[in-house]
């Protein structure tokens, strides 16, 4: 999701990419990848998962705990 | 401990793209009246979104440059108007600054002119002026702040659920993030988003 956004093969983006340390995660990348996925899981994010999601990992935490 | 409030006045502020400069009310409200015409802008900064005029916006940058308030405009080093404005409240005894931003330029949204102003500031608030926490209120809808939030380091405090009215008319929940000084001065070892560095014109 994240290599779509900014159009970047996923093999160049770090397993440990945040939007710390990975500068092409800027805003407007954030707000893609939030907009993405509300579109993926098909409703609103909740907040708590809004002010969490800040690295690769919590991407797909939030993927999965729609898909659990 | 050291004295308090040392320092609470807006100081010129150079960051790597950035000139930070306190606000002349005045001159300031006639660049940017245009601003207020933006609905979106001012309602994620819990502003009225209709009725500005040159008058009522002059008098409301007044307000926001008063004691123990600090506003700062925006100015890209390359020139041209401000895109964008940085305020903050200092609140006694406790030494924590309420703060908000606004790029107002709807070109330079999405381009890290939020993160490296609102560093640069903090920087100034932690160092200059002995603040001990900086607090900044969110809507959660408003993703792009959010990430502001983050890269400056904020942890996110507490929710006030669907305290916030959407320009839809939906409501959504009001999230208030804060940083203490001893969490920055454990970051300044590391390194700052946007490459901020800081020369104060002191």
């Amino acid at each position: 999701m994240l290599a779509d956004i900014i159009d970047q093969s996923s093999t160049s983006i770090p397993l440990d990419a945040d939007v710390m340390n990975f500068p092409a995660w800027d805003s407007l990348v954030h707000v893609k990848i939030l907009l993405a996925i509300e579109a993926k899981t098909g409703r609103l994010l909740d907040s708590d998962l809004i002010s969490n999601i800040k690295s690769l990992q919590d991407i797909a935490a939030a993927l999965n705990h729609h898909d659990g | 401990m050291s004295a308090p409030n040392r320092s609470f006045g807006a100081v010129e502020i150079l960051t790597e793209r950035l000139i930070l400069k306190p606000v002349s009310p005045l001159s300031f409200a006639r660049q940017t009246l245009h601003w207020t015409k933006d609905r979106q802008a001012m309602s994620d900064l819990q502003m009225k979104v209709d009725g500005w005029t040159l008058f009522s916006w002059w008098r409301k940058l007044r307000k926001l440059t008063r004691k123990k308030r600090m506003c700062h405009g925006i100015w890209l080093k390359e020139g041209g108007g401000p895109v964008g404005l940085h305020m903050a409240l200092i609140n006694m005894p406790s030494r924590d600054v309420g703060t908000g931003i606004l790029i107002g330029e709807q070109q330079w949204r999405g381009k890290g002119i939020a993160s490296e102003a609102k560093t640069a500031i903090i920087n100034d608030l932690f160092q200059r002026c002995n603040v001990n926490r900086v607090t900044s209120w969110v809507h959660a809808r408003n993703f792009a702040s959010i990430h502001t939030m983050h890269r400056v380091g904020f942890t996110r405090e507490a929710v006030m659920r669907q305290q916030i009215a959407l320009l839809d008319g939906s409501l959504t929940d009001h999230l208030g993030f804060g940083l203490l000084r001893s969490e920055w001065l454990q970051r300044q070892g590391e390194p700052v988003a946007a490459g901020v560095r800081q020369e104060s014109a002191n």
